[in-house]
């Protein structure tokens, strides 16, 4: 099975991104990804956290034994969507649904130096291809990128 | 389910038009959020929350429908 994805240019870089449906507890929509191999987790960002209006008083608090930190050690203020579940589309035109926690970034949307700011973006991170068994196939060069299972 | 395909491969849509489309709604949204659907701006503030309340104004659940900020040209977002 082969999971195509969109490589575009996005916040100056060439990245691989992916949109899914979204169901949760009082949450349903889409979101766009960037699949991110630097991050363990997936994590919702701020403004789709907005978006989709999730309720993040009522979510969870991770497990403080294990406290996730960014780069430069960043505190992040970060709450875990049980059950989430994520659809997307194959290759061959059938959806495909995945359950699986998430993070969701409960920050607001800060302004640096004055300037607005796009907030945290959405990353697909490495939980998600070893939940699924997937690999990543990223070539920059020719703008091909998919995920696949052996 | 294939009615929940069509409208993701138009969420989908909207997405890369967006990305393709940045230069030119630079000049009238830059360090705006927009929000997009059927391949065009039909909402804009310099807050997320005043986009959702236009969409909301016009029965459109946000929810469903792209929206991203117009940073300045140059921008690169270290994750």
């Amino acid at each position: 099975m082969k999971i195509p994805l969109a490589v575009e240019e996005f916040y100056g870089g060439i990245r691989a991104l992916k949109s899914c449906m979204i169901h949760a507890r009082h949450v349903g929509g889409f979101i766009k990804f960037i699949i991110d191999t630097g991050s363990p987790h997936t994590i919702i960002g701020t403004a789709d956290a907005s978006r989709l209006k999730i309720p993040i008083t009522s979510l969870a608090q991770p497990d403080l034994e294990k406290p996730i930190a960014g780069l430069n050690n960043t505190k992040l203020n970060l709450k875990i969507m049980k059950d989430t579940k994520l659809s997307f589309a194959d290759d061959s035109g059938k959806m495909n649904v995945v359950e699986f926690p998430v993070y969701v970034n409960c920050d607001v949307i800060p302004d640096i130096r004055g300037q607005k700011t796009q907030g945290v973006p959405s990353v697909l991170g490495v939980d998600f291809l070893l939940k699924n068994s997937l690999k990543l196939i990223f070539d920059p060069n020719k703008k091909i990128a998919f995920l696949e299972k052996d | 389910m294939d009615e929940d395909l069509k409208l993701l491969k138009i969420f989908e849509d909207d997405t890369i038009w967006l990305h393709n489309n940045l230069s030119s709604l630079r000049s009238k949204f830059e360090d705006n959020f927009v929000a997009v659907k059927d391949k065009g701006v039909i909402a804009n503030g310099k807050e997320i929350q005043d986009v959702i309340n236009i969409l909301e104004k016009k029965n459109l659940n946000p929810s469903f429908i792209v929206i991203e900020f117009v940073h300045k040209k140059g921008v690169e977002l270290i994750l």
